[in-house]
């Protein structure tokens, strides 16, 4: 293309001077279209222009004209020169342009490797160091590459595009801990060359790379591929400690979780068992003594603080089989108002003092599992009217929005107190230490869980009262009921 | 012997001795026979060997499963089967119905609730050992299961079909509860056992005509997780209710 383009510039250019020069001089003008040509497009394509130009200078400026044989035997020499000096021009400017290409070559892989680098040492996980690796080696070499990274168990994971020479090569390399696949000595039929990245105490994972298209120099390749790999495994091997510390630092944190619950299951189930065994032990030894009434009142506080007990015990193991997930959500379309209807009926008379507003469309039908979503109404409702004096109005909304819906019970009490909206979801909070009106302290741990088990979320704000907002999604389309046959 | 009660045979299935003596005390203060069992096994034994009315059987026995027993009593007798289950095992409730079983009662329970259920069951099964009764009343609604008619204040509710079989098979079983799964499969048939909201929507559309107030419903009862109750006593809900929370 470009010689082309150089041979007709330079003819037109020719065409133009040609009746103020001698004809030889002409030539001068083609000899420039030749040094621009060699620096452009190689030693190929100024030689072939060298060759064009002589002809095409023989055809066009010559005597006689369109004819190939001069006129003047003398031309011969001019056409002998030309081709030596456009011959020596090209191979110069061939060779600047080489080296300047090698210089650009060296620079890109300078400035992936520098990528590369800076990323490795950003990348948090596996994923980002296979990433970054991607990166670098279509940069730097134009090949795809891709990390293989051992599990747990030293096993490499199933990677699909790979051929059965491909798995049996990175497998390899992982286990000689050396190279192996195209290009080496060992399995050599694998279409691409794995190299085993190795930490102090043993191999972390292969990097498959594909053999490069056309790299001029295997040496450099070989270098570049070495170093990558070595950057790959520092990487990898920070990775794994990292995530070792990690999961340490979970251990620890869940431990420390369960001596906070045993505290708490320990300390709740304590104080009613002393006025069950109190009470129980009063009665047998001291009932003759103990008139009626206080004896009904023993009783009472028997059956109460049992209960509690085993309020206690059945929020606990509802929680933990949710949280351990024993209990998987096995949603419904559910009509809205049943729902509420059957939180409400659950809780009784302990509604009487408390004004309840619902607002909820007649026909709203929601997706979600009702034993859970009921559940969560019930301790929603029951814990407004713990935290909340009689009088208080509590307002119950179902809302249907496309893609979600949305269960609000708000109250118009004292609200939460500022800076707790999230820490009463957690497991045995207690707002209030007036011990009438504790709770389990675990009933909004549950509606937590019940809404993250559903794929929603819940949150607490205080708007003149606390709010409680539970919000699921709802999948399109509702339910297709059964048409009446008959 | 209290008469309430005419003496029934009760034959208590239940491996914890405290509990089954409290069952024992609770029972024959109502005026019941009890018999005790701690096992499977022994149960059989008993059963064949006695004329029992009613089983109250605990769902966790040493050497099987309570559900086992109650497949195995299904096979000779169709005498009421009462199950004891803790509350939050409720797909063990639901698989015990499934048995054969009549009603739950939830552990723990308070007496109230345990003879209440013990009640309806003895009544509906001598009502259904006679000629098999036809007729129910629910307060204001009577239903009619010869006729196939249902009437509120004396006037005539129309029902569509389907909304009529689902009452019919809830009064075939009036007190005791349905699970969802059987009813799905006696009004829509065998597959259509998992289209639980069929259930729901013909249910509240059966609450709004029969339902004096149908957000606050008196006979048409939803046991969450576990099915539906036609409840011939409502006085049995509150008690209920009462005893189940603080």
């Amino acid at each position: 293309m470009t010689a082309g383009g150089a041979l007709a510039i330079c003819t037109l250019v020719g065409v133009a001077i040609e009746r103020y020069f001698d004809p030889a001089n002409l030539i001068m003008v083609y000899l420039a279209g030749v040094v621009y040509v060699a620096l452009r497009s190689g030693r190929a394509a100024a030689l072939f222009t060298v060759v064009g130009s002589i002809v095409l200078f023989d055809l066009l400026f010559v005597p006689p004209r369109w004819a190939f044989k001069p006129a003047d035997p003398q031309y011969f020499f001019t056409f002998a020169v030309t081709l030596i000096v456009g011959l020596i021009i090209g191979q110069l400017a061939g060779a600047v342009r080489q080296e300047a290409r090698a210089a650009e070559g060296r620079a890109r892989r300078v400035q992936a490797l520098n990528r590369l680098t800076t990323e490795l040492v950003k990348a948090r996980g596996t994923d980002a160091i296979g990433a970054a690796l991607r990166a670098a080696f279509n940069e730097a070499l134009g090949v795809q590459a891709e990390l293989l990274v051992v599990d747990d168990n030293g096993a490499l994971p199933r990677w699909l595009p790979a051929s059965d020479d491909d798995l049996r090569a990175a497998e390899t390399a992982l286990r000689e801990c050396r190279e192996a696949g195209a290009g080496t000595a060992l399995d050599a039929d694998a279409r691409r060359h794995y190299i085993p990245l190795l930490a102090a105490d043993r191999p972390l994972g292969v990097l498959a790379v594909e053999p490069a298209r056309a790299e001029p120099d295997r040496a450099v390749e070989q270098r570049l591929l070495k170093i990558f790999a070595n950057q790959a495994a520092i990487a990898l091997e920070r990775a794994l400690f990292e995530r070792r510390s990690a999961e340490a630092a979970l251990e620890t944190e869940t431990e420390r979780l369960r001596s906070t619950l045993l505290a708490g299951i320990s300390h709740d189930f304590r104080t009613p068992l002393t006025t069950i065994v109190g009470s129980a032990t009063s009665l047998l030894e001291q009932g003759l003594v103990i008139d009626e009434a206080h004896r009904e009142a023993l009783l009472r506080g028997v059956l109460l603080e049992a209960q509690r007990m085993h309020a206690l015990l059945s929020d606990l193991l509802d929680l933990t089989r949710m949280e351990e997930g024993a209990v998987r959500p096995e949603p419904e379309w559910c009509p809205a108002d049943e729902l509420v209807d059957q939180a409400r009926a659950a809780l009784g008379d302990r509604l009487d003092g408390h004004r309840v507003t619902v607002d909820v469309a007649e026909e709203a039908i929601v997706w979600c599992d009702a034993r859970l979503v009921e559940q969560v109404l019930v301790n929603l409702l029951d814990n407004a009217v713990r935290h909340t004096p009689a009088g208080t109005t509590i307002a119950i909304s179902v809302k249907v929005q496309p893609g979600t819906w949305s269960l609000v019970v708000h109250d118009d009490g004292p609200g939460i107190p500022a800076g707790q909206e999230q820490q009463i979801f957690k497991k045995f909070f207690r707002g209030q230490q007036d011990p009438e009106s504790r709770g389990t302290g675990l009933g909004l741990a549950i509606c937590a869980v019940a809404a993250q088990l559903h794929g929603g979320t819940i949150t607490a704000t205080n708007e003149r009262g606390a709010r409680i907002e539970m919000r699921l999604p709802q999948p399109d389309g509702a339910a297709a009921l059964p048409r009446e046959g008959e | 012997m209290s008469t309430a009660t005419g003496g029934a045979q009760i034959l208590v299935v239940e491996d914890e001795e405290l509990i089954r003596a409290l069952l024992r005390t609770t029972l024959e203060a109502e005026g019941y026979v009890v018999h005790e069992a701690a096992t499977a096994g022994e149960a059989e034994r008993l059963a064949n060997n006695r004329r029992i009315d009613l089983f109250l059987i605990d769902l966790g026995l040493p050497d099987r499963d309570g559900t086992a027993l109650i497949r195995h009593l299904r096979t000779w007798t169709q005498r009421p089967v009462i199950v004891l289950s803790a509350r939050t095992l409720e797909s063990q409730k639901v698989e015990a119905l499934d048995a054969g079983a009549d009603d739950y009662v939830s552990k723990p329970f308070g007496v109230a609730e345990l003879h209440a259920r013990l009640r309806v069951a003895l009544r509906h099964a001598s009502q259904t050992g006679q000629a098999g009764q036809s007729r129910l009343v629910l307060g204001p609604v009577t239903i009619d299961l010869k006729t196939k008619t249902v009437l509120r204040d004396g006037e005539r509710v129309k029902l569509t079909a389907t909304q009529w079989r689902l009452l019919e098979a809830l009064s075939r079983h009036a007190g005791g509860v349905v699970t969802s799964r059987q009813l799905l499969r006696e009004v829509w048939g065998p597959a259509h056992v998992d289209q639980g909201h069929y259930l729901r929507i013909y249910m509240r559309q059966l609450r709004q005509r029969l339902e004096k107030d149908p957000s606050h419903p008196q006979f048409l009862i939803t046991e969450t997780g576990i099915g539906y109750r036609l409840l011939v006593d409502p006085g049995l809900r509150t008690e209920a209710a009462t005893a189940a929370r603080v």
